[in-house]
């Protein structure tokens, strides 16, 4: 659920590795299904990028501190997945959300809107084992081209994550403001 | 990666028309080492009971995470909702690798000459060539373009960037004795960030003397995918019309063509 929150390393003791992954089904269109990006902003505790290097997805394919790299090929049932090695991950760095957008570069506008499904789940890296699903989050988009999926954090000496699910109109370009990450 | 640079850079000084001035104005292309992922710094004198890793130790990340390598150093950038003017003076920009992959690079020709038209060559990274006009607005194909014209716009489909090697954009008349088309080619960011290159009356004064006659197209700018991310020039360069021979000047030699200006669409 929306809002729901799992204390990945008390689930699980001696977590190192956590994948991020997202599965969705675009109904065959393919115009969208093309276009969607899973990324990952590193924030620091204000919660905003330090710099463009913060960006993690298709173009720069790991952070400068290696802690969070995009996946090439994601394995499983997920469309794209993102892996954080939680021990690199610097502690300037207090969370890291995980963004899904519709890449706007095509002749052809598609929104989150047309999704039929959209699950994030959170696995162990070492095993593979899931740890966490969200429910469908696709019911509740509408108009919106961007949509922060989750979030881990750190807590209490530990790492959280938290389902967000909310939602951009304004796409990756609004994402990018609320996170502070120059384009 | 960085073989795929290093050849991007051989193909453009091959490309360079023998009637081109010498270009010491792009650092870019005095660099032609074999580029590497940068290495972790380790002390070079480790002794028998330094805690520092050896040298030959593997690197601590996961395997498959190597460091990007570094953009290429000295080229000015342009920061978000910035605008800049890409004068011969200061032709070069180089974005960073998330405005070389976020969105679309957008262009748009403005002038006043009701017969202008934008073309656009590119090059992927699988070497095929292919060019964009108004008869063709789709490159290399409709369902899914990396390039898509549309009337004096032009816009390049950043997701799909890690295909392109590099692209040209011209900027011609409909009719050859009209002369030059007068204009400014303004190329946008998805962060905003503007670009301006001036189609300058003065840019066919550069040619040399002795060069061919009758050069009315503009080679308005050029970008190449240089390390996952793109730098762009404006060339500020006056070529032929027929686009056979102007873009065979540029290197774009892989095109089969049905005429001096139509080319065999695949």
């Amino acid at each position: 659920m929306r809002g729901a929150n799992v204390a990945l390393t008390k689930e699980v003791p001696g977590l190192r590795t956590l994948v991020v992954g997202a599965a969705w089904d675009a109904g065959g269109e393919h115009a969208l299904d093309d276009n969607l990006v899973l990324a990952a902003v590193l924030c620091g505790p204000d919660g905003r990028a330090r710099s463009a290097d913060d960006f993690v997805f298709f173009q720069q394919l790991v952070s400068s501190d290696l802690s969070v790299a995009a996946v090439d090929a994601a394995l499983g049932d997920d469309a794209e997945q993102v892996e954080i090695d939680l021990g690199q991950v610097p502690a300037a760095v207090e969370r890291v959300v995980i963004v899904l957008y519709v890449s706007e570069g095509g002749p052809r506008r598609r929104t989150l809107g047309q999704l039929r499904r959209c699950v994030v789940r959170v696995l162990d890296g070492g095993t593979g084992a899931g740890i966490v699903t969200s429910e469908d989050l696709a019911p509740g988009f509408g108009g919106e081209t961007a949509v922060v999926l989750g979030e881990v954090y750190r807590h209490a000496g530990g790492w959280k994550f938290k389902v967000v699910g909310q939602g951009y109109a304004a796409g990756v370009v609004g994402v990018a403001e609320q996170y502070g990450l120059p384009l | 990666m960085s073989s795929a640079s290093t050849t991007t850079v051989r193909t453009l000084v091959a490309g360079v028309p023998d009637t081109a001035l010498v270009r010491d104005d792009l650092p870019f292309l005095r660099r032609r080492s074999r580029l590497r992922a940068t290495a972790p710094v380790v002390p070079a004198a480790a002794s028998a009971l330094d805690l520092a890793p050896p040298v030959t130790a593997p690197s601590p990340a996961r395997s498959g995470r190597t460091p990007l390598p570094p953009l290429l150093a000295g080229l000015p950038g342009v920061g978000q909702g910035d605008r800049r003017l890409l004068t011969v003076e200061d032709p070069v920009v180089q974005l960073t690798r998330v405005q070389s992959g976020v969105g679309g690079l957008r262009g748009e020709l403005h002038t006043t000459r009701a017969d202008a038209q934008v073309v656009v060559a590119y090059e992927l990274a699988d070497r095929s060539q292919g060019v964009v006009r108004a008869a063709q607005p789709y490159g290399p194909d409709d369902r899914r373009p990396v390039v898509h014209l549309a009337g004096l716009r032009f816009t390049i489909d950043l997701r799909q960037v890690r295909t392109l090697r590099r692209f040209l954009v011209v900027v011609r008349p409909g009719d050859p004795a009209a002369g030059p088309v007068e204009g400014v080619l303004v190329v946008t960011t998805a962060g905003g960030s503007r670009l301006e290159v001036p189609l300058d009356p003065l840019d066919g004064a550069r040619e040399r003397a002795d060069g061919p006659t009758g050069r009315t197209a503009t080679v308005a700018l050029t970008g190449h995918l240089v390390r996952g991310a793109l730098v762009l020039r404006a060339e500020h360069a006056r070529q032929v019309h027929p686009l056979r021979d102007l873009l065979a000047a540029y290197g774009y030699r892989g095109l089969s063509w049905r005429d001096a200006d139509t080319v065999l669409a695949r």
